[in-house]
C-alpha cells in the first residue's frame, strides 16, 4: 500500500482539513468505520448469538497487538480505558506504609491517579522533574529511593513528546527490583517497544489515539512476574476457565492467562475497529509508519527552531516520536489562524505555560507541514 | 409505533429465523447501527475530537436511563460491562473479617464473583439461598439474613428461572435492617419498570447487550450518594475529576461529587451511542406497551407448556415473571437442536430449556416454536 492509498483512508484529507492532533485523538479510517458496521451486520442477521466468533475475534486481535509488543496473546487483557487498566495493576499490589511510587512531574493523569489513591495506604508519591523535559536514566537514578517500589511513565510524553529509552530504564528497574508500568497510548505503534526487551512489568494502551482506533478500547500487558505478585480485585464471569459451567463457583478457576482481567462482556465492536485499524496499518508497514512519523517530527522541529521559537520535544531522533511541542508567542492566536485554515493543532496547558503542539500522523505530508508552518510563522 | 413498525428494525425477522433468547443477547436493531455509524463518520470528518459532543450524547443516554429507573443522570455511570460495575461496589466496600453477603444459589456469575473474591481478600463470607420453589421473597431472605449480613446482591429478574423479584418489599427490608441493597438489573430492563427510589435501592448494574438491545461492552451503573458513601474507589482516572482539563493539578480532592466519578477514562462512546438509540427506540414504542407485550408472551408460553404437562420452573403470577419462560423438559439439548434446524433460537440453561421472547415477537412466532417443541 502506498501513501497515497493509504490516505484514501481518511475522509477529512479531500475536505482540505490538516489534522494534527493524533496526541489527543485520531479521524476513524474508513476500514475501521467499515470494520464495526460489518460487525453490527452480523450481530444483527446471522450471528445474533456472538460466540465463539467474537471470541476468535479477541484473539486474533490480541495476536496482532502482541506481535507488535513482542508477547504472546496471553499476556494481554481488554480493558475499558488506560485509567482502568492501570487501576488492576495500581490496586492490585501489597503496599507497605513507605512504599514510593516514582512518576513524572506532567504525566498525563490516567497514569497518576490510581497512584495518588494509594495515600490512604500510606504510600508516598515521588514526581521527577527536569529543566530539559527529558525523562533520563540519570534522572530516574536521582530520582529513586530505596523505599521506589514502582516507576510509572508514558513511552512519550503528552506534553513534550519526549520518549523516553525504555530498555536502559527497564534494565535499571530490573536490577534494583522496582515494577515498571509504562502507559503506551503515545508510542503504539510507531515506536518501537518490545516488552521483553526493556523487561516491562506491565503497560497499559487505549487505541483511539495513534492506534486509530474507536474510544472505550483499551488493552493491557501484563508479565507473568507481575501477575502473581498482584491481588485482582474485580473479578467476573469471565475470569475463569470453563465459564458456561455456569454454578460451580469457584475461585480456583480463575484464568491462568492474562483474560482473568477480562471480568465480563467486552467492547467486541471497538475490538473489530482496532483489528480492522491494524490490518490497515500493517499493509502499510510498521516500519514506514515509525519512519514517516519521525520524517514528519523533525521535520516541524527543524522550522520551528529556524524562527527562534523554543521547542520542548527533545531533537535526537530516538527521544521523540510523534508528538513536537513548542513554546511560542500567543499560541491562542497562531491556533484560531490555523483553525480558520482547517487546520487542528492543539494547545496544552503545562508548567503554566499554554503550550502549542503538533501531532502529525503517518498519513500526513510534509507538503501539509509546510503549509501549516507557513500559516504558523507568517 | 404499531408492532409492525417495531419488527422492521430487525432484518432477521424478514427471513424465517424465530428468535428466542433475548436473556442471552439481543439481535441489534437497525437504529442502532446506524447511529453508531453515523458517529464512526462524525469521527472521521465532521467531529474527529469527539470529547465534547460524545460527552454531551453521553449526558443525553444518562437521562433516557434515569428516567427509567426513576433516578438523575447525576446518579449514573457508564462502565464496560456489568461485571465491572458490580466490583466497583465489591471492592469499594470497607470489609470486616465476618461480614456476610446473601446471594442466590442460582446467581448468574457476574454478581458471585465479585463477593466470592473478596472473600478471598477480606474474608467475607457468602451465604447462598437456595429456595425450593426458586422464589427469593421477603421471608426466604429474612431466613437467610443475620446480624453480620452487610449486603445483599440480586439479580432482578433471574437468568436461569425467570424469576422476577419484589423489589419494592426487598428494599424496604433492607434498608430497615441496614443492609446494603444491590441489584443486577440486566434481565429486567427495560422491559419490567425499577423505581430505585421507591426501590431504596443502593446500587444498580446492567448491561446493554440483551434486553435493551444496545451493543457489547456498554454497561451503566446507578449508585446512590448512601453507596456512593460508602465506597472507596480504586480505580481512578483523568476523568474522575472536576474539571478534567486541568491535567496537572494532580489531587484526588478535586474528585467528581456525582457518579461520574467512577467514568475514570474515556468512555466507549460508540457503544454509548448505541444505548442512546435503542432506548430511544423502545421509548417511542413505549415501555407500557413493551412490558404489557412480553408479559403476554410468557403467559402464553406458560400456559402452553402447561397444558403439555411439563413442569414450568418460572412462576405464573405476571408480577413474579419478566421476559423469560424455563422449563424442565426431557432432553433439552436434543430440543433445542431440532430448533435450531427450523431456524428457531431458544438456549438451555443449567439443564432449563430457556425461552426469553422480546417485545417485538409475535404470538404466531411463539405458537411455531411451541408447535415444533411439540410436534
Amino acid at each position: 500500500m502506498n501513501l497515497e492509498e493509504a490516505r484514501k483512508q481518511f475522509p477529512h484529507i479531500e475536505k482540505g482539513i490538516i489534522y494534527l492532533n493524533h496526541g489527543s485523538i485520531s479521524p476513524i479510517p474508513n476500514v475501521v468505520r467499515l470494520g464495526v458496521d460489518k460487525y453490527y451486520q452480523r450481530r444483527a442477521t446471522s450471528d445474533i448469538g456472538m460466540r465463539p466468533w467474537t471470541d476468535d475475534l479477541a484473539w486474533e486481535t490480541k495476536s496482532k497487538v502482541a506481535a507488535m509488543l513482542q508477547t504472546k496473546p496471553e499476556r494481554l487483557a481488554f480493558v475499558h480505558n488506560t485509567a482502568d487498566g492501570v487501576s488492576i495493576l495500581s490496586s492490585g499490589i501489597e503496599w507497605q506504609e513507605g512504599d514510593r511510587v516514582l512518576l513524572y512531574k506532567y504525566e498525563y493523569p490516567a497514569n497518576v491517579y490510581p497512584y495518588l489513591l494509594l495515600k490512604r495506604k500510606g504510600v508516598e508519591i515521588d514526581y521527577m522533574d527536569s529543566k530539559d523535559h527529558r525523562i533520563t536514566l540519570d534522572l530516574i537514578k536521582s530520582s529513586v529511593t530505596p523505599k521506589t517500589k514502582l516507576l510509572a511513565l508514558s513511552v512519550v510524553q503528552s506534553v513534550t513528546g519526549h520518549r523516553c529509552d525504555i530498555e536502559a530504564i527497564g534494565k535499571f528497574c530490573k536490577e534494583h527490583n522496582i515494577i515498571f508500568a509504562l502507559d503506551a497510548i503515545q508510542g503504539l505503534p510507531q515506536a518501537k517497544v518490545d516488552v521483553e526487551k526493556a523487561h516491562v512489568d506491565f503497560l497499559a494502551i487505549a487505541v483511539h489515539k495513534w492506534l486509530m482506533a474507536s474510544e472505550g478500547t483499551a488493552l493491557i500487558y501484563i508479565s507473568e512476574k507481575v501477575q502473581k505478585m498482584i491481588y485482582q480485585i474485580s473479578m467476573g464471569a469471565s475470569s475463569v476457565d470453563n465459564q458456561y459451567s455456569i454454578f460451580d463457583y469457584d475461585m480456583d478457576r480463575i484464568r491462568d492467562d492474562a483474560g482473568r482481567y477480562e471480568t465480563g462482556m467486552l467492547n467486541y465492536p471497538g475490538i473489530a475497529g482496532l483489528s480492522a485499524s491494524l490490518d490497515f496499518q500493517e499493509q502499510f508497514g510498521w516500519d514506514n509508519i515509525r519512519n514517516r512519523v519521525q520524517e514528519n517530527s523533525s521535520y516541524l522541529i527543524s522550522r520551528i527552531k529556524r524562527h527562534g521559537v523554543k521547542v520542548l520535544t527533545p531533537e535526537a531522533e530516538k527521544e521523540r516520536s510523534g508528538i513536537v511541542t513548542c513554546e511560542i508567542e500567543n499560541p491562542d492566536q497562531i491556533l484560531d489562524r490555523l483553525a480558520k485554515k482547517m487546520i487542528v493543532a492543539k494547545i496544552v496547558v503545562a508548567m503554566g505555560k499554554r503550550l502549542l503542539r503538533f501531532s502529525p500522523h503517518f498519513y500526513t505530508m510534509e507538503e501539509e507541514l509546510k503549509r501549516t508552518m507557513d500559516i504558523v510563522f507568517e | 409505533m404499531t408492532i409492525e413498525e417495531g419488527r422492521k428494525q430487525f432484518p432477521h425477522t424478514w427471513t424465517d429465523m424465530i428468535y428466542l433468547n433475548h436473556a442471552a443477547i439481543s439481535p441489534l436493531p437497525f437504529v442502532v447501527r446506524d447511529a453508531v455509524d453515523k458517529f464512526m463518520e462524525r469521527r472521521a470528518l465532521k467531529g474527529i475530537e469527539s470529547y465534547p459532543w460524545a460527552q454531551k450524547i453521553a449526558m443525553r443516554t444518562k437521562e433516557l436511563i434515569a428516567d427509567l429507573i426513576h433516578s438523575k443522570p447525576e446518579r449514573i455511570a457508564f462502565v464496560l460491562n456489568t461485571d465491572d460495575g458490580i466490583n466497583l461496589l465489591a471492592s469499594g466496600i470497607e470489609w470486616k473479617k465476618g461480614d456476610r453477603v446473601l446471594l442466590y444459589r442460582y446467581e448468574y456469575p457476574a454478581n458471585v464473583y465479585p463477593y466470592l473474591n473478596q472473600k478471598k481478600l477480606h474474608g467475607v463470607e457468602v451465604d447462598f439461598m437456595e429456595p425450593e420453589d426458586g422464589r427469593i421473597t421477603v421471608d426466604v431472605i429474612k431466613k437467610h439474613l443475620t446480624p453480620e449480613t452487610k449486603l445483599l446482591s440480586l439479580s432482578f429478574v433471574q437468568f436461569l428461572t425467570g424469576y422476577r423479584s419484589d423489589l419494592t418489599a426487598i428494599g424496604k427490608l433492607c434498608k430497615e435492617r441496614n443492609i446494603i441493597f444491590a441489584v443486577d438489573a440486566i434481565q429486567g430492563l427495560p422491559h419490567s419498570s425499577i423505581n430505585v427510589e421507591e426501590s431504596q435501592i443502593d446500587f444498580l448494574a446492567a448491561g446493554s447487550h440483551k434486553w435493551l438491545m444496545g451493543t457489547d461492552g456498554t454497561a451503566f451503573i446507578y449508585v446512590s450518594e448512601k453507596a456512593q458513601g460508602l465506597i472507596r474507589q480504586s480505580y481512578m482516572g483523568a476523568a474522575s475529576v472536576n474539571d478534567p482539563f486541568n491535567f496537572f493539578d494532580y489531587n484526588t480532592d478535586r474528585i467528581r461529587n456525582d457518579a461520574s466519578r467512577y467514568e475514570g477514562g474515556t468512555l466507549n462512546f460508540p457503544g454509548i451511542t448505541a444505548l442512546n438509540a435503542s432506548l430511544s427506540f423502545h421509548k417511542e414504542f413505549g415501555f407500557t406497551e413493551m412490558e404489557k407485550r412480553v408479559l403476554d408472551h410468557t403467559a402464553y408460553l406458560i400456559s402452553r407448556f402447561k397444558t403439555q404437562g411439563v413442569k414450568v420452573v418460572t412462576p405464573e403470577v405476571a408480577s413474579e415473571r419478566a421476559g423469560i419462560v424455563s422449563v424442565e423438559i426431557e432432553h433439552p439439548e436434543e430440543v433445542l437442536q431440532r430448533l435450531l434446524k427450523k431456524r428457531i433460537i431458544v438456549a438451555v440453561r443449567g439443564g432449563k430449556l430457556r425461552l426469553s421472547p422480546h417485545f417485538y415477537n409475535t404470538e404466531d412466532e411463539l405458537r411455531t416454536a411451541m408447535n415444533a417443541i411439540f410436534e
